[in-house]
This record gives C-alpha cells, structure tokens and sequence, in this order.
C-alpha cells in the first residue's frame, strides 16, 4: 500500500479530536507544519491486515483559507493526498458543518462522514436519515458518539474497507446549479489538458477555486504550471464575468452561496423533526453565564478559582506522600534536584570547576526547566478542560469590548491571570501557553507579548526584600501600585504595539458559541500531557544551553587565588558587563552590583535577590535571607527608597526570564518576536526606571 | 435607512438582505463561511455586558458578532412573521438596548 494516510477533518467543536483520540493508540506525534504555528497530531491506527496513519488537521470551519488553520488542512489534503478522509460532522449543528463536508468532498478524495454527537442531535428533537444523507452526498456515512466511543468500531471498520478497496468513498460531484456547473465544467477540460494543473488536486476542485478567485490557489498554480495559467487566463476571466453579471455579486460570494444553498437542501431532506425543539441545557446555562451583570462575577470566579487551584495543586499544597513528609508537585521536584545537589557535592573539593558546571548549569538549569512542569501540567489541565466544555468562548464573548480597546481580545485574560494577573504568584511561562485558545494570530502575538509584565511568583522575592528595607510601614500601599503598574503597563504596551508594531489588517471576530460539553476526562488529560512533554522536550535542551552559558557568564574568567565571593563575581564576565554598564545604568540609579543581579535575573528573576547578596557580599545568598540583605541595604548610604522603586519597576518589565522568553520563541514560531520582546521589554523597562529615578531624586529633598 | 444587525435589539428576528459591498474580502468570506448568507433568518440572543458582542442563533447554532461587523450586515426584520427553523422560541424576552449605554467605549 503506498499510501496509508487517513486524515480526520472538521469543523472545530465537532467532536474531531475525540474521534481521533479513539482510532489512534497512544504513541503519537506532534508535528508542525513548515513555516507556520499550527500543529498536527498524528498517530497509528493497527489493524489485522497493516497500520494506518492518522493525522487529526486543525478545526476548521472551510477550506477558503483564510485562516492560518483552514490553509494548513486544505494543503494537507491537496499536497499529501490522503488515502481516506474522515469528515467529522457535528449532527447537531448540520447546516453549518455540511458546508465544509461539500468543500472537502469536491477535492475528490475518497470521504467518510462521522456524523458525531447524534445524541445531541436527538436531546434536541432531530432525527437524521443516514441512508438518505449517504445516498446525496455518494460516501459512508457512520453515526457515532465519539465521546462515549459508540460507533467508532463501525467507522474503523469502514476505514479499513475504504483503504484496502472494499468499499467505495468516492463522493459525488458537487452540483452548483446549471450557470455555475456549466462553466466549472468547460474549465474542468481546460485543466485536464495540462498535466501540471491537474496534479494540483481534483481539477473539480481547481476549477471552482479559479472561479472563485482564491488568492492562494492562485499563488500555487502560477508557481506550479505558469505557461498553463497564461493560457487558462482568459477563460477563467471569462467564466468569472458571465457568472458575476448572472448572479449580480461576486463569484466568492456566489459559491459560498451555494454551498449553503446545498448544505440546506441535504438538511432539509435527511433531517426530520421529531419533537419541538425546547431550550436546551446550553441555553440555560448561558442565560445565567453571560447576563449582564451576574455573568462578569461567575467569569471573576472561574478564573480566580483556575489561578487558585493551579497554584494550589502544583506548588502551594503538599499532597504527594514522600520520603521524609509530604510534598507539593514542585517541591518534589525541588527535593529531587537538592539530592542530586548532594549528591554532587564530594565533587566540590576536587574538581571545583567541573562541580560548579554541574551543579549550578546543568542541575540547576535542568531543575530549573522540572520546576515548572506541575505548573503547566496543571494549567493545562484546567484550561482544555474549561475550553472543552465551551466556557472559554463565553469568557471571549464577555470580556471582547472591554479588551479590544487595548487590541487584544477576550481570551487574553486568561494568560494574564495565570501569569500572576491577580495578587501574588503566577507564571507567565503557562501563561503564554494559555494564549493557545486564541485563533486570531495577531491578538495572540499581542498577548504573548504583554503577558510577561505581571507579577510573576519569581518577581515576589525581590519585591519583598525591597519592601522590607525601604517601605516597611506601606507594604500594602507598595504591592498595590505595583500591582496596578504592571497592568497599566501592559495594556498600554498592547496598546502602542497594536497602532505600530503588530499593525495589520483586523481580524474579524466571529465566534462561535458552542453548546457546553462535560469534558473528556480521557481527552483532556491526554492533551494535557501531549503539552507537557512538548514542553518538556523542546525548551528542556534550548533552557539547558543557555543556563551553562550564563553560568560561564558569571564564572568565568577565574580570579587569581585567595579571592573572596564578592571579588570572583566582579572578575567574571557579568562583573566586567556590570561595570560597563554602570555610567548607563547610573540613570536609573543602578550600580554596578545590581547591574549584575538583573543581568543574572535574566535566568530567573529571584536569582536578582541572590546576587544582589552575592555581590553585597553577605553570607548564605538564598532569598530566605533577604531580611539581612534588607537591612544592610536600608543602612547602605547609596540607597534610597526612589532608588529602590525604580528597581522594582525595573524587575517587574524588564526582559523575561529566558525560560519564558523560549516558550515565546515556541509560540510564535520564530527567534524574532523572542528576542523583540526581550528589547523593547528592557528598553521599557530602563526608560519607565530613568524617569522615576530622576523624578524621585528631583523631588525627594523637597517632600 | 438600511437597518443593520446593529440596529437589532435582544429578541428581534430578522432576514439577513446582503453583507456591505465595500467590506474587506476575507472578512466578507469570514461572515459568509459563518453561515451570513442571503436570506437566512436570524435570531438576536443577547447582547454581551458592554453591548458588544452580539449573540444570533444562526441556522440552528450561535455565533457571536462583533458590533464592527455587524454594522456591514443588511437585515429586515421578520418579527412574528415566520418560526425560526431549530431556533429555542423566543417566549417572554424583555428587550432592552444595552449597547446605547455603552457606545462611547
């Protein structure tokens, strides 16, 4: 068998992934597809005759490729030319969903129909004739509750049949009515006359995208067969015009038209009304979820409670029984990483470098990575869960107008809450991740961006030996401003960057509210792992890299013998980086002591508190300690509480730790946006501390 | 004057007439992919807190709209006239217009 690939397409909330989950075993891939962000899964299907490749394409409302998902499952299907297609269509919401069904079956590739959620088809008082809907549409049609797995063996089954040529999916020409069809049909022979054209995909198809002036098909077919498409031109010209003046709109216009015009025909032949149809349990829900004034105060609660129970479950909370005492998810693997650290320890005395590399870049950059994996995991868990069961569009609905001001959207919230949006802790690393609801490239990107600029967990420490030292009577004052600082910050920050540097066409928002589902606990666990491991693998050997580099950074060069601490580190590369820095830095009040504590914050932003000790020379550099680091600062003629504000608020913008600056690199697909938010991050930050810096020293004598 | 989907408040039914000729192609195609074709009969569900959004069920499922592009969509209303196919009924809505409130925003 030469081609043994079996894709699974759909509209999104149809139940797609749930039928691939139940074809596929567990071994899989994630794969991305060349030059963009949109991921497929693939897995295996094994039966007795051989193994079956399934990929399950991104969620797509129709292949007119408009959006970056539609294009990725409409390249597929024409570049890999799939041995079978499943259509996964939701028989509750058939109309809509037999729109794509009519796209995908004019590529002529041969199609079953997993008529999913009949159930809720049913609940609802309709009753689908699936003889009848086979018999119109030419292919296998398979009732199936994907959720609950009835069906699947049938659907399997029928695979099976259709790969190995025991069964015919071939659909049925796609009928548009006689002016359309009869110039579709004229351009249909012109293509088969050119081979190169006709390789392109069913020529049915590329006729009808030719007439429908589709830009990217257009883009391939000069690129593919540009002699023919000279010769094609006037025709397909031709063809456009009649249709045009004959319909009186535009041909784009006119195929959808159409399309729908046949999806209701087949509606209105298969589907029978059994019952009234009575409110259901979605609209219920909604009339509470999104009213007016009670729903923002559910949509507090949800998120608070997703923040609370994250943090709760991964770190805060010791609930794994263990050697010596429970633990928390985190502190487990704290505790792992600390005997290891012990373990390596003898080391110290006879290879101090190799110990050093060891223990503070691989140990430490390793544990670094494994100490956010609970946090992930469980955002993860929380946020497909709530995503599933269609919450997350309603939090898009309720919060779209408030958020679009800034240009971003609704879903944005949610990775600003994780990300420490909401009192103390938070991550942006998870936080980022949770952009992954978005769909609108640019609303993400914006997210991504401004996320960072919460107060994440690892901001606390410095915030806290900061406070302590030099507001101790306005601890609560102090945290609330510089709460409300990172929140003005960011949405003003999403605000510039969408008038400059993420400019661009507006996407239009049209979302579809899709009734609430109980989730999968199957599925939403395995999605959730899929996420951790992916994080796991990739950034694991990028985080790894960069630690022992600015491990180097801050080790090397050695001093001469007999240096103490404080000297080593002024001798290293970040010591010398520091002190260049300084006649800068001086600006904003910085010295070259806390040049290198921030330059070390680049790895993790408490490492600012530890070498802020290190460099003051004191004693045990933990941030437990920061009492003593406090005072001594506080008693330190240099310092002041202006100098001190300017460094929180420098701490809190500047440049993302690089762990979270990787998963960026990861989410947006490209080192660039990365290493830009790195710089304007930094950039920001530095301006925003100059000017409190000398504001405050301007007026502070005068207060 | 061409009432729009704007123009709509909670409640009202209505006929879509046409999608504004100078929209953007790939949001005109994004409405039309939607399901806003000519013709369809549309229910307005509800508005969200600020008044924008706006929530229609829509050939039997429900899509939510922002007030931008619903301006582009021309509609006439059918209040009364004809059952929305596999729309819940509307019973006792109470309409209101919550978007004049929130219009400066």
């Amino acid at each position: 068998m030469s081609n043994n690939k079996i894709v699974i397409a759909g509209n999104p909330n149809a139940g797609k992934t749930s039928v691939y989950n139940r074809l596929t075993g567990a071994a899989q891939q994630v794969s991305n597809y060349p030059g963009v962000t949109v991921e497929y899964k693939s897995g295996a299907m094994r039966y007795d005759g051989g193994r079956l490749t399934v990929v399950d394409l991104p969620g797509a409302y129709s292949l007119t490729a408009f959006t970056q998902e539609e294009l990725v499952a409409r390249n597929f299907i024409v570049e890999r030319k799939p041995a079978l297609i499943v259509d996964v269509v939701d028989a509750s919401n058939l109309e809509r969903n037999l729109y794509l069904t009519t796209q995908i079956l004019e590529m002529g590739r041969p199609t079953i129909i997993a008529l999913n959620m009949v159930d809720a088809a049913e609940r609802r008082g309709y009753q689908v004739d699936i003889a009848q809907l086979s018999r119109l549409l030419g292919v296998p049609v398979i009732p199936t509750v994907a959720s609950r797995g009835s069906g699947i063996k049938e659907l399997r089954d029928t695979c099976i049949a259709v790969v190995e040529g025991r069964l015919d999916a071939t659909p049925t020409p796609v009928r548009y009515g006689h002016a359309v069809d009869e110039e579709v049909g004229a351009l249909i022979k012109q293509i088969q006359r050119h081979p190169a054209l006709s390789d392109m995909g069913a020529p049915a198809w590329l006729a009808v995208k030719l007439i429908e002036k589709d830009s990217a098909v257009l883009a391939q077919a000069q690129d593919a067969a540009q002699d023919a498409m000279q010769a094609l031109a006037p025709h397909i010209a031709d063809a456009t015009r009649r249709i045009e003046t004959h319909f009186d709109a535009d041909t784009a216009t006119i195929v959808a038209e159409h399309r729908y015009g046949i999806a209701a025909g087949v509606v209105k032949a298969c589907v029978s009304f059994t019952a009234q149809a009575r409110r259901d349990r979605t609209d219920q829900i909604d009339k509470i979820v999104c009213n007016r004034l009670i729903g923002p105060v559910i949509l507090v609660g949800v998120v608070a409670a997703l923040f609370f129970w994250v943090f709760k479950l991964s770190d805060e909370w010791a609930w794994i029984p263990w050697i010596g005492g429970w633990r928390s998810p985190t502190g487990l693997i704290a505790w792992l990483f600390d005997m290891l650290s012990q373990f390596l320890a003898p080391l110290e005395a006879r290879a101090p470098m190799l110990y050093s590399l060891l223990d503070a870049g691989v140990v430490g950059g390793v544990g670094g990575v494994l100490n956010f994996v609970p946090l992930i995991f469980f955002m993860f868990l929380f946020v497909s869960a709530l995503e599933d069961s269609g919450y997350i569009a309603r939090v898009a609905f309720i919060l779209d107008r408030p958020l679009r001001v800034f240009g971003l959207q609704g879903k944005s919230i949610l990775a600003f809450i994780v990300a420490g949006g909401i009192g103390a802790g938070g991550c942006a690393v998870p936080g980022i991740m949770a952009t992954r609801t978005m769909r609108e490239d640019k609303d993400r990107l914006l997210t991504m961006l401004v996320t960072p600029f919460m107060n994440c967990g690892a901001k606390m420490p410095v915030y806290a030996m900061l406070i302590a030292a030099f507001f101790p009577g306005d601890r609560i004052l102090i945290m609330m401003i510089l709460w409300a600082f990172s929140w003005v910050t960011a949405l003003c920050a999403a605000w510039v960057l969408r008038k400059t540097i993420v400019r661009g066409p507006q996407t239009p928002f049209v979302m579809e509210l899709p009734p609430y589902h109980l989730p999968v606990l199957r599925g939403v666990l395995r999605h959730t792992w899929e996420r951790t491991w992916l994080y796991i693998k990739k950034a694991g050997t990028i985080i790894l890299a960069i630690n022992i580099l600015l491990w180097a950074f801050m080790y090397f060069p050695r001093p001469p013998e007999g240096m103490d601490e404080t000297h080593a580190l002024a001798h290293s590369m970040a010591g010398r980086a520091g002190k260049t820095l300084e006649p800068v830095s001086a600006a904003a009040g910085f010295d070259w002591k806390t040049n290198i504590a921030l330059i070390g914050g680049f790895a993790a932003k408490e490492v600012v508190v530890g070498a802020l000790g290190t460099a003051y020379a004191l004693e045990g550099q933990s941030e437990e300690n920061y009492l003593s680091l406090s005072e001594r600062l506080a008693a330190h003629p240099d310092w002041n509480p202006v100098r001190a504000f300017a460094l929180m608020i420098f701490v809190m913008l500047y440049a993302p730790c690089f762990v979270t600056i990787t998963v960026i690199r990861r989410e947006s697909g490209s080192w660039k946006w990365a290493a830009f938010s790195t710089v304007y991050s930094t950039t920001l930050a530095f301006v925003l501390a100059v000017i409190i810096y000398q504001a405050g020293m301007f007026l502070l004598p005068h207060i | 004057m061409k009432k729009t989907l704007f123009d709509l408040t909670t409640g009202d039914k209505a006929r879509i007439i046409n999608i504004d000729s100078d929209t953007p192609a790939c949001v005109r195609m994004r409405l039309l992919d939607m399901g806003i074709t000519k013709g369809a009969p549309l229910l307005v569900e509800r508005h969200a807190p600020l008044g924008d959004p706006v929530e229609i069920v829509l050939k039997g499922y429900h899509l939510a709209i922002r007030m931008s592009e619903a301006r582009r969509i021309e509609v006439e209303l059918i209040n009364g006239e004809e059952e929305l196919p596999t729309a819940c009924p509307a019973g006792k809505r109470r309409r209101r217009r919550w978007r004049r409130g929130a219009s400066f925003l």
